[in-house]
């Protein structure tokens, strides 16, 4: 039992070792400096401007960067329809608009229930 | 941008997993498949013969013990030095001063100029602080590839699009490069802190 414990915790510092670091980081390019921006900047702001694509509250959108994906998840509010695409579109116009590198694929998820009252 | 020695770092983090998953590998098998501990305990035995007689060998005549030992104790004494080194070695790199032009090699005005990191620091940090879509900004001057380099931290608030404040960013430095009178690189890192996570978010824009 204890050596199987030793072989986890050798494993564990072995991968920690060889996979890249846990912070993600996107590159926006610039003429004068190097910019990083962590994954959860991104997220706010592609979570603001769904949230104007959608026409919904700031708590009815969840917005996940990952290293190569951005999802986005909308509660639409009860009997007003969201148009998917259009938020996607959005999304990705700003993503293009920041010139992130590399460029994060969009997924926009519009949740089958809505929420009342927001 | 800092002096960590990263790949170092990395090499002592990987020969330690392997060597704990070499270690609880032994174990395991010595526990759970019985065909393993005949073999081991064989070589166990071969390795103990071995060291006795390695021991044997290094005692001088009318010494109780081998002189390995002071040899072992002066290694142990080298790699405590080198784990010390080693400690120190991480995130260093912090230089204090921002720009520095020597005098005029002919003696008509002697002298130099030297501009303090904490000019250029507290000058970019002061203009960037007025903005209202940043919660905190930090500025640090550090060593990188033999002159100084600026390290910008921009915490903004929710919701504020990166391309936004490094245009913005971007304009004040270059502002700096005319006043200071030279093109120093520079290192713009957006990360959302505690502040901006609880703080309200920007409305106007």
């Amino acid at each position: 039992m204890g050596s199987l414990l030793l072989f986890a915790v050798g494993l564990a510092l072995f991968l920690l070792a060889v996979l890249p670091g846990r912070r993600i980081r996107y590159v926006v390019p610039s003429g004068r400096a190097a910019v990083v921006v962590d994954a959860e900047v991104l997220a706010s702001a592609l979570a603001r401007r769904a949230r104007q694509a959608a026409g919904v509250a700031p708590e009815q959108v969840m917005v996940t960067v990952g290293r190569k994906t951005a999802d986005i998840q909308v509660r639409p509010t009860s009997g007003i329809p969201v148009d998917a695409a259009g938020v996607q579109s959005a999304v990705e116009d700003d993503l293009r608009h920041a010139s992130v590198e590399p460029l994060p694929v969009v997924r926009v998820r519009i949740a089958p229930s809505g929420v009342i009252g927001q | 941008m800092n002096s960590t020695p990263r790949a170092l770092n990395r090499i002592l983090l990987g020969l330690c997993g392997l060597v704990l998953m070499l270690a609880g590998t032994c174990g395991a098998a010595l526990a759970y498949a019985p065909g393993f501990a005949g073999p081991w305990q064989a070589s166990t035995l071969q390795a103990g013969i071995q060291i006795d007689r390695i021991r044997q060998g290094t005692t001088l005549d009318g010494q109780s013990d081998s002189w390995l030992w002071i040899v072992l104790a002066a290694a142990l004494l080298l790699v405590a030095v080198l784990g010390t080194v080693w400690i120190a070695a991480q995130g260093r790199g912090r230089t204090g001063v921002f720009a520095y032009t020597p005098g005029p090699a002919n003696d008509d005005a002697p002298g130099s100029v030297t501009l303090t990191a904490g000019a250029a620091e507290q000058a970019l940090r002061a203009a960037l602080l007025e903005r209202n879509d940043l919660t905190n900004a930090v500025v640090t001057t550090w060593d990188f590839r033999g002159g100084p380099a600026l390290k910008v931290r921009l915490f903004p608030r929710k919701g504020v699009s990166p391309y936004a404040i490094t245009a913005v960013t971007t304009e004040l430095i270059e502002a700096l490069d005319l006043v200071a009178g030279q093109r120093t690189p520079v290192l713009i890192s957006i990360s959302s802190g505690a502040r901006s996570r609880f703080t309200r978010t920007e409305r106007v824009s």
